[in-house]
């Protein structure tokens, strides 16, 4: 191999390009952008596919409102997923976090007589400080993150069904009601939070420093760790912004349905999952990403929704979270084989 | 053994054509070996000269590129190898630092491998597998208990329980035992015994290869020798008789060593900057004082092991470490200093392990670089793009990376670009003291000589650099001063002017006997990586 021109130090080699290429933006890929948006695409089919055969059912605007006028409890919960999942993490307790904000709202002001305000507050504390106590099993004291959480989901969700007498508490007002359900464009402003929350998660992952460092820290632990990253605070704090962000979706859907039954919050983990994994496959391939969040939940609600109004109940939402789930994860999966990572 | 005769006139291992190549990276080029029974062949050469690949080969750990023959007593063994045939023709491995469990029995670390169930249940009988261990132990006078456990042993009775492993399914006289290394983690007064229970082995008619780093022992104890370099045989098979340690090591070396005009012009070594006192942990178990001045590249070597690739990592706060750090006349205590208060003190380490410690390969370079950064540069909200893209551009003109493309896949690009991206992701700020480790390792000649003239640029600019190292040239290359370390503490220093044979020399050269066996300690295996 060693040829005696190595004896001499060759100038380095000239970089002979007048212009740098241009980073990200301006540079357009076709290849790039269809495997971006290929679940944009299968949506615009799936719904075109519902109207087509059940143009009668599904072209309402009763349909529309159904299918974007529900949901962001979910959003929220994929939001409070993907706050782990960046940084490497892994929570099975936001479900039960939620639960645990959604029950804390109705218990307190109804039951307790507490200010609502005060109540909602408490909630969000108390879904934060489960996120602080995952964090403390997972980072300081170093349980593995699935036991972890799944142990303290169950533990919070047991507690939540102790102190609501596993009933349902109903009676918040009406005026509460509406910072959820207010009807802004048709759909209620809840909707619009949720937006606003994947888009806020987006900004910071995409633009700033904090999200440049949560990218890192999941990507390569020990790189951000040399970097001078301090990890484990990144780590701790993803686990209780998760906690937080959980809590939210609590207290909206306490606030939509005027209580809240703490018996329905594991059924809520699974779709949550499936939409993470979903969202994976689009806008940014192979990373978690908050807006591929967002559509991959009306992706799904969507499928579920059409296959509802052709009389398929009970069992398709099931089936189809399942499904997706698994085909997501392994379209992922591929597409990361495929781009070498 | 009578009956070793019958088989007298074939090799008792013959490897031919033995090539690996690892993501289109050849580090094992056609080699060829012939060992005869009763011979113990040894085989030596710089790190990644490819004789640990060829250990592994033989071994069948690592699958070979096509083209292989191996044969063992005249019969050649089906290709791929395949670990069983290998057990069964004979072959047996000890390896590296013995490759023990520290908290079995003997029994259980001799027969983990060919443990049998039997009856219904398939449960172990120990008192059958004793016996079978038994036999094994005892062509190596091994007189301890079978119960005992491993870390209770002696040294010399580690190495027969761990040889006990690899031979126990030879006949007596016959098989090949191959040594990785195995000596390393034995003390001086183990290793007579150890070479005794070899030469044992070898007088029945068994094999010996054994890959050495200390070319003392394997001159006095091998027959032939077989020298490796950059994934070539250069030497095959040389008796050892009245070869010398020196011989040896230009042979390892070789003469092609590549020049780099740009040392020429030496550095001007300013006033001391940089004060290191009493540094402890990791590999290093003595205390290390050390000054380097503003400017000056210090080199630190030695064999792996010996402590010398700690002391980046102790000075970076990576790792825990005792000792005082002195900046500019600011001293800090390193046991109570973090790594993000060095960083920001100017403290830059560069890791030898890229894909788990220095780079994230599923982002851009533009990311990877900007990661150290972002405190001083960026905005709570907002990275800021525009100083990302010029400082990258810059750095890709200074250290031609190629591609030139600031938002290409740091995993997509070659070892030695993405070692430039890793150098300069520390180049942004205001660097101090410069920590590397193996900065050229695995990287093709101008990625190599790139990376060099960045490190001279850094120094003199007025950084103090501090490179842990295993590769001569580079030393000689750009170091003012080398440093040599032996069992955890500095045993020479080698000023300038000096030449890469001096280094090997000081690394290579046996002072075994020397080896005080207090030294001996396994409980500190793994944690220098």
């Amino acid at each position: 191999m060693s040829t005696p021109d190595t004896h001499q130090a060759p100038a380095p080699e000239a970089i002979e390009e007048a212009e740098p290429p241009v980073y990200h933006a301006g540079r357009l890929d076709v290849r790039d952008l269809i495997s971006r948006t290929s679940l944009i695409g299968i949506w615009l089919l799936v719904a075109a596919g519902f109207a087509v055969f059940e143009s009668g059912l599904f072209l309402q605007e009763g349909t529309f409102k159904t299918i974007f006028g529900s949901q962001y409890e979910l959003v929220f919960l994929t939001v409070a997923l993907v706050c782990t999942f960046t940084v490497g993490e892994f929570d099975l307790s936001v479900a039960a976090s939620m639960g645990l904000a959604g029950s804390l709202v109705p218990l307190l002001n109804v039951q307790e007589g507490v200010p609502i305000v005060f109540a909602v507050i408490l909630a969000l504390a108390a879904a934060s400080a489960v996120g602080a106590i995952n964090g403390f099993l997972v980072v300081k004291v170093g349980v593995d993150a699935i036991v972890a959480t799944l142990g303290m989901g169950t533990l919070v969700l047991g507690i939540t069904l102790w102190i609501t007498n596993l009933n349902t508490i109903n009676g918040l007002s009406h005026g509460f009601a509406e910072i959820a359900i207010r009807d802004v464009f048709g759909l209620p402003i809840a909707f619009f939070y949720g937006l606003a929350a994947c888009l806020i998660l987006a900004y910071i992952l995409a633009f700033t420093p904090l999200g440049r460092r949560m990218a890192f820290v999941g990507s390569s632990r020990e790189v951000a760790r040399l970097a001078g990253v301090n990890v484990d605070r990144l780590r701790f704090g993803a686990y209780v912004a998760g906690g937080f962000v959980a809590g939210v979706a609590g207290v909206l859907l306490a606030a939509t349905l005027g209580g809240y039954n703490p018996n329905t919050s594991q059924t809520y983990l699974l779709p949550a999952f499936a939409a993470v994994f979903l969202g994976t496959a689009v806008i940014q391939p192979g990373r978690f990403n908050p807006l591929g969040n967002w559509i991959a939940v009306y992706f799904l609600q969507t499928g579920i929704v059409g296959l509802q109004l052709a009389g398929l109940t009970g069992w398709v939402e099931n089936v189809f979270y399942g499904g997706a789930l698994v085909l997501a994860v392994s379209a992922t999966t591929l597409i990361r084989k495929r781009t070498g990572k | 053994m009578s009956d070793a005769d019958l088989s007298a006139a074939d090799p008792r291992l013959e490897v031919r054509r033995a090539s690996k190549t690892f993501a289109g990276r050849t580090v094992l080029r056609e080699a060829d070996l012939k060992v005869m029974p009763g011979q113990m062949h040894g085989i030596v050469g710089q790190n990644g000269s490819g004789k640990s690949t060829l250990a592994k080969v033989i071994i069948g750990y690592h699958s070979p590129d096509p083209g292989i023959e191996i044969a063992v007593d005249g019969e050649d063994l089906a290709m791929p190898v395949r670990l069983r045939d290998l057990r069964a023709a004979g072959v047996g491995i000890v390896h590296q630092d013995l490759g023990l469990i520290e908290s079995g029995t003997v029994i259980e670390n001799v027969r983990i491998a060919a443990l049998k169930g039997s009856g219904p249940w398939r449960r172990v009988r120990w008192s059958r597998e004793a016996e079978e261990a038994r036999v094994a132990l005892d062509r190596l006078g091994f007189r301890r208990d079978l119960r005992t456990v491993v870390k209770d042993l002696a040294p010399a009775d580690r190495a027969r329980v761990a040889i006990a492993r690899a031979i126990q399914e030879h006949e007596p006289g016959h098989g090949v035992l191959i040594f990785d290394e195995s000596t390393r983690a034995l003390p001086a007064d183990a290793l007579e015994d150890f070479y005794e229970t070899v030469h044992q082995l070898l007088a029945d008619g068994t094999a010996v290869v054994s890959i050495g780093h200390r070319l003392g022992e394997i001159l006095e104890h091998c027959d032939l020798v077989t020298v490796l370099r950059d994934g070539r045989v250069v030497a095959e098979g040389i008796p050892t008789e009245g070869v010398s340690e020196g011989d040896l090591a230009a042979r390892m070396l070789g003469h092609d060593l590549v020049h780099l005009s740009f040392v020429e012009g030496r550095r001007q070594v300013g006033a001391s900057r940089i004060a290191i006192e009493g540094l402890v942990g990791g590999g290093v178990e003595r205390p290390f004082d050390v000054e380097v001045g503003h400017g000056e590249v210090l080199g630190l070597t030695g064999l792996p092991g010996s402590g010398f690739e700690s002391v980046p990592y102790l000075l970076a706060g990576a790792e825990p470490a005792r000792g005082t750090l002195a900046i500019d006349g600011h001293r800090r205590d390193l046991a109570r200093s973090s790594l993000r208060q060095l960083v920001g003190a100017g403290v830059v380490l560069v890791p030898e392990n890229r894909p788990l410690e220095g780079l994230a390969l599923n982002h851009t370079v533009v990311e990877n670089v900007s990661l150290p950064w972002m405190d001083r540069r960026g905005k709570p909200w907002a990275t800021g793009r525009r100083w990302q893209l010029d400082e990258v551009r810059e750095l890709i003109d200074r250290l031609g990376i190629v591609p030139p493309d600031p938002s290409e896949l740091v995993g997509k690009l070659s070892g030695g670009n993405q070692q430039k991206v890793l150098l300069g992701k520390w180049l942004l700020g205001d660097t101090r003291l410069l920590l590397l480790h193996e900065p050229t390792q695995a990287v093709d000649v101008q990625a190599r000589q790139d990376i060099l003239r960045a490190i001279h640029d850094i120094a003199e600019r007025g950084a103090s650099v501090v490179i842990a190292s295993t590769e001569p040239e580079d030393l000689v290359t750009i170091c003012d001063r080398v440093l040599h370390f032996r069992e955890g503490a500095v045993s020479e220093e080698i000023a300038a002017p000096f030449d890469a044979a001096q280094i090997i020399g000081a690394t290579y050269s046996t002072e075994a006997k020397s080896r005080p066996s207090a030294t001996f300690r396994n409980d500190k295996q793994g944690a220098i990586q």
